[in-house]
């Protein structure tokens, strides 16, 4: 396992303190304990895909016995495909994915965009991983191909917070955000209003003669503004 | 109606076909006439795309020639509940109607399709491919082949923009004969040339200080586009120019041109295209505004666009230009001087008189726009021509304007003007208004934007005053109420130092100034709609008194459907032209050559060498451009024929399988696919319907596609997916996904297959960075390992990949779909309404989880503003409701 590291080291003539650092995460967590650990594991087939060298943020180790190219956590499993590749061997993927069938909760299937036209490869891919129970994700380059292998790493145990709703608390910068909502009401209109009529509630009550008269209002402004104020939420909600 | 427009309507009755008119040959006229004779009789006739100013102007016209208010036009938005619609259909007539509700009602099977007599598209300029009118006539002629599609424009430009644009749009409206009637037409022409129109030409100089301003407002903008177009080497150049940004679709269209991309747009070329916007729009007021009121926009647009301590980033890069100081430097001239001006000393300040609020240090110059004077001379002129021409009986004057707001503005100077104490500095004229909210609304927005300054010296101000009284609200509208601050007030006025009108002078330096000027508050407000607009209340007395046409000048909109009438109605003898307007002066032409007899004399006023002169020459090259290339494109063109309906024994073809059963035939229901109705704004349903795939409109309350009992699909496109991931919408959506259906699916749209749609290659950064799309995305997967991600390079190729999924799957029922998510109870008619749903949910307080709590009680957004905080606890809860009730009602800064 050692050995395959060390050849990859040596041929690619990349930045080599990065690669010694890599190197070192990877021997080091070999040392402690071969486990699902904090290192992404690879299958030796790929131990020549160029990506391998864009993994460079997370630790990675060679493993024989996995199923997947790549397991990137203790329930999720990677296939790799490059189009190019699914060009000349458009079988062979299908044959990866149903092997696969039952293993893992999450099954992504990262493919690299690298032909020209894909649209036509792409939908068929897109239709095959829904039925194969697959995650398709999709890397324009190695970089970001190895990006995502890296996230789906770093990411194992990580919290939802980042997707949940968050809540921002400025007045000016939610009120900039809630009136531009209008259609043709741009940040200056904005600031115009709340400083004419001083708060959300005063520009409701403003008469259609009181808008136009700010500046930078014109008439399909001030009607724009005042539909979307008096409009029902829903039609005949109440009727 | 002259003979030209008879040929016109003769040629629409004749055939369908696209007509295009040059703007102000009276388009307008001509739709009446076609859709009157609709009227009378028993038709089913839709018109599509007519905005709300011509449903108003159409029924009105149609009333006066006698049309039964049953038989009438008939307006149908969201408002009307879809069983009355359903009954206004089968009782057929002339119905005006949204392509949105249309599209929606055809495809419910709402409307009798094979009993339309036609469709009227107007302004077809505004027809995109693949848009809600495609799909509504590909209905339509799918089972119906006999009744008619015309369509209509007067505003030629847009056509001739992209590839083919005129074959492009026949396609979309499934015409084959464009019909082009521009003004150098021959029958036109020769129309129009019988009579001449004395007409005569004024171009006003602009006044030094506006001259000063032009030219630097310019400069700006040349070098806000140079660095637009450094930026972004991959925009068109040739379009790029800076006579293309003299106009309104400028910025629109820049926007519309990186909008495939828009995400990858950095923030500061963004900017700068919000920069471009507002530099044109002062271009714009400069020639339109009075002096204070462009002076209050520079200001708020400066103030708007300085970098504060927030934000460090984005600031309007003009703004650190020598030109755009003297622009904010001359502007502030033409309203005030302060001390250290140099033409300070020499300048007695305006008629003696000094504003309540504002520091007896500065002078008042309020400068005139120029074609005020000129105006009056010209009215003067008129006066005195007037009895020799009409022997002393007078004659009607029109005056048309751009705008009600110089509608307003003129007609307050004119009669300011005419008022024999004009020139006495005691009365409170317009300009002294204006600058009184200048100086009151110029502290409420440096309160607003700088919230940390006011926090920091509440102590700087002791002696500040209660807070002003609420704008506007507690004089009732028919009493003119002065509010003219009495002495107690002018003793603090002064107070105020000096350093506000620094803050802007030199942009730089505004964060220190506006700490002192916190100092100031504003005492004096002023029902500014109630001075400027004196209408309303003065001139309704208790009788009513005949003016008689003669004496009347009438100030007037340029609303180009209306023209005819207006000068219809007025029958001026003599026209003045505030504002350039191509259009209205065809409507002359036009007026003229109907009413030989009257002696019309029109004075046309524009600024020399000014950028509105400017546009207007452009406008009216462009428009002739727009045409010859249209000819041309004419002459060449090829449109395939329709395929008269796709053959439907398509399907029994691949159906039939000699493999199975011997061609057993096994009956299978047509692909269906239920669409949210908040989809029918997108493209995609109609492409998906051009597939062949039924689609089913309906209200889902989860997802926005759903192709089968098990799959719900979420489509988001670039764009939509940053926002809601910042938004945290999406994890919301799809955790609902994933609880109702067994294949939730994440469509991520994006525009070109040979470029990563997240991030340039650069762009990957060194370390990993929760932020990034890509992160989140991963995450999202982690997250929910049952969604599916769809990748679809364009809306067409997602139809192909619909089409695909549905091929092995059942199809979805429409009222389990609507009713899922929706905890049983559900009205299934509802439309919901974007625009305020997205304001609602986008203040504080509102979360996902209880926006539709707060739509359910309360109607719109005025009576939320009415609802008292307890009640609002009882809906959303405490804290939420203190969040939200505090954001409504509190006062800004």
């Amino acid at each position: 396992m050692t050995e395959n590291n060390k050849d990859f080291c040596a041929a690619s003539p990349l930045k080599i303190v990065e690669r010694a650092q890599v190197f070192n995460k990877t021997t080091s967590s070999n040392n402690t304990k071969k486990s699902y650990g904090n290192t992404i594991l690879v299958s030796t087939t790929q131990q020549d895909n160029p990506l391998l060298k864009y993994i460079r943020n997370v630790a990675w180790e060679f493993d024989s016995a996995i199923r997947p190219d790549y397991v990137v956590g203790k329930t999720t499993g990677v296939l790799y495909l490059s189009l190019r590749y699914h060009r000349l061997h458009p079988e062979y993927i299908y044959e990866r994915m149903n092997k696969l069938a039952n293993a893992y909760v999450l099954k992504v299937l990262l493919v690299s965009v690298d032909i020209d036209s894909s649209s036509e490869a792409l939908r068929e891919l897109n239709c095959a991983v829904i039925t194969h129970n697959f995650t398709l994700m999709l890397a324009w380059s190695l970089e970001e191909a190895g990006r995502y292998l890296e996230t789906y790493k770093y990411f194992e145990n990580k919290s939802t917070d980042l997707l949940r709703e968050r809540v921002v608390d400025d007045y000016q910068i939610k009120m900039t955000d809630c009136l531009t909502n209008v259609n043709t009401v741009n940040k200056t209109d904005a600031t115009t209003l709340l400083s004419n009529f001083e708060s959300f509630e005063g520009i409701t009550k403003a008469s259609a003669e009181a808008i136009a008269m700010c500046p930078g209002f014109g008439d399909q402004k001030v009607k724009k503004l005042q539909k979307a104020l008096q409009q029902p939420f829903m039609n005949h909600a109440s009727k | 109606m002259l003979e030209f427009q008879k040929e016109i309507l003769t040629e629409i009755v004749a055939d369908d076909a696209l007509t295009i008119l040059a703007p102000g040959l009276g388009l307008f006229r001509i739709m009446c006439s076609l859709i009157e004779m609709h009227c009378r009789g028993n038709h089913l006739v839709f018109l599509l795309n007519s905005n709300p100013e011509q449903n108003a102007a159409l029924r009105e016209h149609l009333m006066m020639a006698g049309i039964l208010p049953d038989k009438n036009l008939k307006v149908i938005d969201s408002d009307t509940p879809a069983e009355t619609r359903r009954a206004m259909y089968t009782n057929s007539g002339v119905f005006s109607v949204t392509p949105r509700i249309l599209a929606v009602d055809m495809l419910l099977r709402r409307v009798p399709i094979p009993l339309i007599s036609g469709i009227i598209v107007a302004n077809a300029h505004r027809v995109r491919s693949d848009a809600m009118e495609e799909l509504i006539l590909n209905v339509y002629r799918k089972e119906n082949e006999q009744g008619f599609i015309k369509a209509f424009s007067d505003n030629p430009s847009p056509f001739v923009s992209g590839f083919a644009p005129l074959q492009t749009i026949l396609k979309s409206l499934r015409l084959r004969k464009v019909q082009l009637w521009p003004r150098f037409q021959v029958l036109v022409a020769d129309n129009l040339s019988a009579t001449e129109v004395d007409v005569i030409e004024l171009r006003q100089p602009m006044s030094p200080s506006m001259e000063i301003i032009q030219k630097g407002l310019i400069e700006c903008l040349e070098a806000t586009l140079a660095e637009l177009r450094r930026q972004n080497p991959t925009l068109d150049t040739q379009e790029v120019t800076i006579e293309n940004s003299f106009f309104k679709m400028f910025d629109v269209s820049i926007r519309r041109r990186l909008s495939h991309i828009w995400h990858k747009v950095s923030p500061s070329s963004k900017q700068l295209i919000d920069d471009l916007g507002n530099l044109r729009r002062l271009l714009v007021y400069l020639t339109e505004y009075d002096a204070v009121s462009f002076y209050s926009i520079l200001e708020t647009i400066v103030d708007c666009g300085t970098p504060s301590k927030d934000n460090q980033q984005q600031f309007s890069k003009w703004l650190l230009l020598g030109s755009a100081n003297t622009v904010i430097m001359e502007a502030r001239k033409r309203v005030y001087l302060k001390p250290d001006d140099p033409e300070y000393n020499t300048t007695e300040t305006w008629h003696g008189y000094t504003p309540i609020n504002m520091p007896p240090s500065l002078r008042l110059t309020l400068e005139d726009q120029p074609k005020w004077e000129l105006l009056r001379d010209i009215l003067e002129e008129i006066e005195q021509d007037m009895d020799e021409a009409t022997q002393g009986k007078g004659a009607p004057v029109l005056v048309m304007v751009k705008s009600l707001k110089t509608c307003a503005q003129l007609r307050r100077r004119l009669v300011e003007m005419s008022d024999p104490d004009y020139e006495d500095d005691k009365k409170p004229t317009m300009m002294t208004h204006l600058v009184q909210n200048l100086f009151s609304v110029r502290g409420n927005r440096i309160k607003i934007l700088n919230p940390t300054a006011t926090a920091a010296t509440p102590t700087a101000s002791p002696a500040s005053p209660a807070p002003p009284p609420p704008f506007l609200r507690s004089s009732p509208f028919n009493k003119r109420r002065r509010t003219r601050g009495g002495s107690t007030t002018a003793g603090t006025g002064g107070t105020r130092s000096e350093s506000t009108n620094d803050t802007q002078d030199s942009v730089q330096s505004s964060s220190q100034t506006t700490q002192e000027c916190e100092a100031y508050q504003p005492e004096i407000k002023i029902d500014m709609a109630q001075v400027l607009m004196p209408t309303t209340t003065e001139t309704i007395s208790s009788e009513f008194i005949e003016i008689p046409k003669e004496n009347t000048i009438t100030i007037h909109c340029y609303e180009p459907n209306l023209n005819d009438q207006i000068l219809e109605d007025t029958e001026p003898l003599f026209v003045i032209m505030y504002d350039p307007d191509p259009a209205f002066v065809r409507s002359i032409e036009i007026y003229r050559s109907l009413n030989p007899h009257l002696n019309v004399r029109v004075y046309f006023m524009v600024y020399e060498n000014s950028v509105e002169e400017q546009v207007y020459l452009s406008e009216i090259r462009k428009e002739k451009e727009a045409f010859e290339r249209m000819i041309r494109e004419k002459s060449n063109m090829v449109i395939p024929i329709p395929p008269s309906n796709v053959t439907p024994d398509d399907g029994f073809v691949s159906a039939v399988n000699s493999r199975i059963l011997g061609g057993h035939l096994k009956p299978s229901e047509p692909a269906k696919i239920i669409v949210d109705m908040r989809e029918f704004r997108n493209p995609l349903p109609p492409i998906l319907y051009s597939q062949g795939i039924d689609i089913v409109p309906c209200t889902l309350v989860i997802g926005d596609y759903i192709l089968s009992p098990d799959m719900c699909v979420e489509r988001k496109s670039i764009v939509d997916l940053i926002s809601s991931f910042t938004s945290g919408r999406l994890y919301t959506q799809c955790e609902a996904m994933s609880e109702h259906y067994k294949i939730p699916i994440l469509l991520i749209e994006f525009d070109d297959t040979k470029a990563a749609p997240f991030q340039s290659l650069s762009e990957v950064k060194e370390h990993i960075v929760g932020t990034d799309i890509t992160s989140k995305l991963v995450l999202l997967t982690i997250t929910f390992p049952k969604l599916k991600i769809i990748w679809s390079p364009s809306q067409h190729e997602t139809s192909l990949i619909f089409a695909d999924l549905k091929k092995s799957q059942e199809q979805p029922d429409a009222d389990i779909a609507a009713s899922i998510g929706t905890n049983g109870a559900r009205d299934e008619d509802r439309m919901y309404n974007i625009t305020p749903e997205e304001m609602l949910r986008s203040m504080p307080g509102i979360t996902s989880a209880n926006y539709s709590i707060i739509m359910n009680a309360v109607n719109n957004l005025e009576d939320l503003c009415k609802v008292k905080e307890p009640e609002l606890q009882k809906l959303i809860g405490k804290e939420p409701a203190k969040k939200l009730y505090r954001f409504i009602h509190q006062k800004a800064g």
